[in-house]
């Protein structure tokens, strides 16, 4: 009798957890789920548990919807991404990578945009001018434009129709000259060149010219890199700086209905007059880690993601398209200890205190019986260098050649880049010179490094917190043939640069460019740095310093391209940063549940999001 | 007994006082502290804002006076701005971390529900193969490292065996059970397996106690002794691990939220460390001080209702 | 059945684990059959010698960077050894001083201590090691000091406490009426009785130093690469969980292993030194 009890009483111990457990699972499998994207799934979810498998599979996600787009936008489509980056209002308070979310989103328009083809196209506005003295922009504003009614905050009211005032205010709200609080990504970049932006008449608006910026208008004016969208005055007499954090209102094909930092942007499509999307609903979600997106992925969880690119091929394999946004050139920034010593714009002096010229890699041009002068010439003649530059540059060349390029790219990139030889213009591009291209060669980099009479040393390389594997590998292989060791430092990269207070690095830093811009782009950093005294990495060269100069204010694309040939070659002379590969930059997609043909496309590399232009999706 | 408690209050803030003054210290521990201020570009900083930053942080004046303005701000709710999102850190914070808040209480109420009676069961079939089982399930809990086991679980039940999702919080209002199951086990496992252990010795000394031996020698049912008599004194010791528990959670979820892509204050804090967004981090490792202090008060209430034979040293 | 009771009374396997460790750690460069830090991208990825695709070259197969995971599990080790070591007799050897001094002269240091400790144990751990990476940089010495302040607290809370009894015994007491000097009466009569705690403290806290190191290699913030260590090795292979599961697997599992052995032999030490102490 008793022993019953007990069996009784020591069931009852075990079943609690066992039953809340199952309860737990019960709760967990039956709860509804919005994000996958089949509707039907949810009554057959609530039922068992083992109905979840059948509804978080792809094949149920692709069921058919309702005939798509004469009858309007419909359907829904999830991405996971990255971040989804900081809800920021007011144009001027858009931190660095803020404006990649903004119009990646396609909820911002710009005043023009950068389409498939390589071409400047109308977008807000529907045509423009360049003053024939070079003294201003006039666009013209498409009219009928409608703000958002239904995003989020704002939502309900009508803002009317962008008009020249809502131009004026954005271009004055970014630009540094008009705004000193700007601390959008571009404020520097537009204050050596643009002043006020006045209104003319309703649909007409005039931007000043200071300088002229061979760029413009591809590069600020249009989502080629970073830029700005066109946001309401209205909304901003309203609610204020801080107001607009919360509300957002644009012009783009799709309104956003939520954005919350760290979880999720909620967009909704509405009428537009580039196109109006096919997708109504589109739910942007952050995840950080990439195994979570891949397992989100597979799971039909979500239909958009981007990964590295060794796991595109598991993507594919799970029934994902790749599409190609850009491909970025890897480098390496073997010359950030700086040398420049006067602006090249003003003239002024320059501080260098952290130049250290003790470092075997880096030249120095300050040293008893070293000409300056020939940091100038495109190609020096060499017996005018000094053994205090040109030494270095022999290690340096070393460093370069120890590398064996096709092996990284086999290895690390699953053969899905190649090798690259300049970090401004692609191998692929017209202007490319096979001369650039440096080849593996590890007896003849043994060779240079004693005739540069430079033994084994340690070099330290920045590594932020990214994925170090390139940094590894390239370390390894100088380990391996020239015996130089490595010093990782990690952390973030104001802890090792802080600004132009102490405007010198003594460590390698890894880094990308865009590869497909035209030659004639004045790479690298943007303006705002450059104008402010020379910086990063190849901007502290001073023959590149001029280039990069006179770049900006040639008019004529022809000499443009011919000088920047030129640093090509300078570049092979002095390998200031010996270029790794040219690696694709992938987003890939669900095949069997959308098709994404593109009509307009944005260039930008290293954004978070690839997931633009979300107009040119359509649900199959 | 007020005065106990008024005391524990006293001391409670003075510790949180010097908690700030730590935070402080590291701060100012490299010297100019705007280099850790600067955000991860850190290219193109005007002299007029490196200035400006200089006078909002006080640094004209003498370090001590410079901790008082920090200390006067924060005690007014002013946390600062926070560098990477431009937004007040307090305002960030009290965003995200309800959705922190869910998670750990859906994990602590997992680890007891589960930790508790297994505890307990192992202690009355002490030496049985249950019994080593369940120890087993505890030590491993306690050994494996949580960032593993969560990948493991997200490999099988999420890209595998498709499950459940993979990460993020999810749509469904107040909480997504579907969503929470996955982080709330990854996050549960070591905390129930120091309830499962801790519940299983306190058992275990008080059934050896002659208390309960007297009663049972006197023939009072097996049941009533385990109830009445001895669940209710061996759970005092995990109640303070509960205290324990919450504590470490704290420190479970910046993993477990960063491998699930659960938007709380934990991966708040990584992302903050990767944006050398110190106001940011401070403000979380305040409020974090802040909340555990509570507990810690909430718990010496709980006990003096529980146990008067309970004193205070 | 003999052997089961003979090894119930010994925690063999965990001694086994710990010795293991222990000569991987001295021994490892020896017992490494490939270099655990020179990266060969070709050989990026070959699964264990027993899947398809394996080679008995690479018995547990190789990581992103080509380098064989069982030569950096064996690397791994040292460094693991080194940090735990260290940071567990910092901490403990700091905890214990402070513990004897505050139990034994009480007064205005114990007051001051014990604030410092009480606001330290209220702060987050991992966010504190977070900050304090953030401010002074990633690096062994770093990661040693901020892992030696995880076991410190604990130490001076439990040696203060001892002390404060151990102090009113009649011994100690006798001492100083003899005239012994206050040196002489901690490290003579009180220490050895509170040596024994220490011991089994420290051994228990080496699990959490274990997982801590773990957890912030994984999140990036331990030592810089290419060293390897466990956390680390898991931490950045994690995004090829689904194509190269063995990367992250086997680390996960030395991990697993060591700090369940370290668990068991404190466990075990403290049943044989006090079995009256079995709180946790």
């Amino acid at each position: 009798m008793s022993k019953l009890r007990i069996f009784r009483n020591r069931n009852l111990l075990i079943l609690v957890p066992i039953i809340s457990s199952l309860l737990l699972v019960v709760l967990a499998c039956g709860g509804d789920d919005a994000d996958t994207a089949a509707e039907s799934s949810d009554a057959a979810a609530a039922a068992k548990p083992t109905a979840t498998t059948a509804a978080a599979k792809p094949a149920k996600a692709a069921e058919p919807k309702a005939p798509a787009a004469s009858d309007g936008p419909s359907g829904t489509l999830t991405a996971a991404l990255k971040t989804v980056g900081t809800p920021i209002g007011t144009p001027g308070l858009c931190v660095p990578g803020c404006a990649n979310e903004k119009y990646f989103y396609s909820a911002f328009d710009t005043i023009l945009q950068w389409h498939v083809d390589g071409k400047v196209v109308p977008a807000v506005a529907e045509s423009w001018e360049l003053a024939s003295d070079l003294s201003s922009f006039t666009w013209h504003i498409r009219p009928g434009i409608p703000f958002h009614t239904g995003g989020a905050g704002g939502g309900g009211k009508d803002w009317g129709e962008v008009t020249a005032e809502d131009v004026a205010f954005s271009f004055d709200q970014v630009n540094s000259n008009t705004n000193p609080e700007s601390v959008h990504d571009v404020a520097g970049d537009m204050s050596c060149c643009y002043g006020p932006t006045t209104v003319i008449d309703t649909y007409t608006a005039e931007t000043e010219i200071i300088a002229y910026d061979s760029r413009a208008p591809g590069w600020l004016m249009t989502n080629l890199r970073d830029s700005f969208g066109i946001s309401s005055k209205k909304v901003y007499d309203e609610f204020g700086s801080d107001g607009m954090r919360e509300v957002f209102v644009g012009s783009g094909p799709y309104q956003i209905l939520e954005w919350t930092q760290g979880d999720r942007v909620v967009l909704e499509a509405v009428d537009h007059y580039r196109k109006t999307p096919d997708v109504k609903t589109v739910t942007l979600l952050e995840v950080p880690e990439e195994a979570s997106r891949i397992a989100m992925f597979k799971a039909g969880e979500a239909h958009i993601t981007h990964t590295s690119l060794p796991n595109v091929s598991v993507l594919e394999d799970a029934g994902g398209v790749k599409r190609l946004l850009e491909v970025s050139i890897r480098h390496i920034g073997m010359n950030p200890n700086f040398l420049e010593k006067i602006n090249p714009k003003t003239g002024e002096k320059l501080d260098n205190p952290g130049f250290d010229p003790s470092f075997p890699w880096v030249s120095d041009p300050f040293a008893d019986g070293c000409n300056w002068d020939v940091l100038l010439e495109v190609v020096p003649d060499e017996a005018d260098v000094c053994d205090e530059m040109n030494n270095p540059r022999k290690v340096r060349r070393a460093m370069s050649m120890a590398i064996d390029r096709d092996a990284l790219v086999e290895g690390l990139l699953n053969g899905l880049g190649k090798p690259g030889c300049n970090w401004a213009i692609s191998v692929d591009n017209a202007a490319h010179k096979d001369e650039w291209c440096m080849k593996h060669d590890p007896d003849g980099a043994r060779a240079l490094m004693e005739e540069a009479g430079q033994g084994p040393f340690t070099i330290g390389i920045w590594v932020g917190n990214e994925p170090q594997e390139i940094h590894q590998a390239v370390s390894s292989m100088w380990e391996q043939e020239l015996g130089i060791t490595t010093e990782y430092h990690t952390g973030p990269f104001s802890v090792w640069q802080p600004t132009f207070v102490d405007r010198s690095f003594q460590h390698l830093v890894f880094d990308g460019e865009q590869g497909g811009m035209p030659a004639h782009y004045a790479k690298g950093r943007e303006a705002q740095a450059w104008f402010a005294g020379g910086i990063m990495w190849s901007g502290g060269i001073p023959f590149y310093q001029r280039i990069y100069g006179n770049m900006l204010g040639e008019s004529d694309e022809g000499k443009r391209t011919a000088m920047a040939i030129e640093f090509g070659d300078h570049e092979e002379f002095w390998d200031w940063d010996p270029t790794l590969w040219e690696e694709p930059i992938y987003t890939v997609y669900t095949g069997s549940y959308m098709d994404w043909e593109l009509e307009s496309t944005s260039m930008h590399t290293q954004s978070s999001n690839f997931i633009y232009p979300l107009e040119d999706i359509t649900l199959k | 007994m007020a005065k106990v408690i008024l005391r524990r209050i006293v001391l409670g803030f003075i510790a949180l006082f010097v908690a700030m003054l730590i935070l402080f210290s590291l701060s100012r521990a490299t010297g100019d502290p705007r280099y850790i201020f600067i955000g991860p570009e850190g290219i193109g900083i005007d002299p007029e804002v490196w200035d400006l930053m200089g006078e909002k942080l006080h640094l004209d004046k003498p370090v001590p006076v410079q901790f008082a303005y920090w200390v006067s701000d924060m005690v007014r709710g002013d946390f600062g701005e926070s560098i990477a999102l431009q937004r007040p850190v307090l305002q960030v914070i009290k965003d995200r971390l309800p959705n922190t808040l869910k998670l750990a209480v859906a994990s602590w109420i997992l680890g007891t529900i589960i930790g508790v009676p297994l505890g307990v069961f192992s202690a009355t079939n002490r030496g049985k193969f249950l019994d080593y089982l369940f120890r087993g399930f505890a030590l491993l809990g306690q050994s494996l490292p949580i960032f593993w086991v969560g990948i493991v679980l997200i490999f099988f039940f999420a890209a595998q065996l498709q499950w459940l999702p993979a990460g993020t919080k999810g749509e469904g209002g107040f909480i997504s059970f579907k969503h929470l199951l996955l982080p709330a086990i990854t996050l549960a496992w070591y905390p129930a397996a120091s309830y499962l252990r801790i519940t299983r010795t306190a058992m275990l000394e008080v059934l050896d106690t002659e208390y309960v031996k007297l009663a049972r020698a006197k023939g009072v049912g097996m049941y009533t002794v385990w109830w009445k008599h001895a669940f209710r004194n061996a759970i005092i010791p995990p109640l303070t691990l509960s205290v324990f528990v919450l504590f470490g959670l704290v420190n479970g979820t910046v993993i477990v939220e960063t491998v699930f892509a659960w938007p709380g204050i934990g991966r708040l804090a990584i992302e903050a460390l990767w944006a050398t967004d110190f106001p940011l981090l401070a403000g979380i490792t305040i409020i974090f001080g802040a909340l555990y202090l509570l507990m810690i008060l909430m718990l010496d209430l709980v006990y003096a209702f529980l146990d008067p034979r309970i004193k205070y040293s | 059945m003999r052997m089961f009771f003979i090894m119930r009374r010994y925690p063999i396997i965990p001694m086994m684990v710990i010795g293991l460790l222990i000569i991987t750690a001295i021994f490892g460069t020896w017992m490494e059959p490939h270099d655990p830090i020179r990266a060969d991208v070709l050989s990026r990825h070959i699964p264990p010698f027993w899947m398809e695709g394996g080679d008995t070259k690479f018995i547990l197969g190789t990581d992103a960077l080509g380098r064989d995971v069982l030569s950096r599990i064996i690397g791994g080790a040292s460094v693991t050894l080194l940090v735990v070591t260290a940071s567990v007799t910092t901490g403990v050897v700091v905890g214990t001083g402070l513990g004897l001094v505050t139990g034994y002269f009480g007064g205005l240091v114990d007051d001051v201590v014990m604030r410092v400790v009480d606001a330290w144990g209220i702060l987050p751990q991992l966010l504190i090691i977070i900050i304090i990476v953030l401010t002074f940089g990633q690096g062994l010495f770093v990661l040693i000091g901020v892992l030696a302040m995880l076991s410190w607290t604990g130490a001076v809370r439990l040696v203060r406490a001892e002390t404060l009894s151990l102090r009113s015994r009649d011994y100690v007491l006798l001492a100083q009426i003899a005239g012994a000097s206050n040196t002489r009466i901690i490290f003579r009569h009180i220490l050895p009785g509170v040596i024994n705690m220490v011991i089994v403290t420290a051994t228990l806290g080496t699990g959490t130093i274990i997982l801590t190191e773990a957890s912030l290699s994984f999140l990036g913030a331990g030592i810089p690469p290419p060293d390897p260590t466990w956390g680390k090795m898991v931490g950045d292979e994690r995004m090829y969980v689904g194509a190269a599961w063995w990367t992250s697997f086997f680390p996960g599992i030395a991990i697993a292993m060591v700090v369940m052995s370290g668990n068991f032999l404190g466990d075990w030490m403290r049943d044989r030194f006090d079995p009256t102490l079995r709180q946790l």
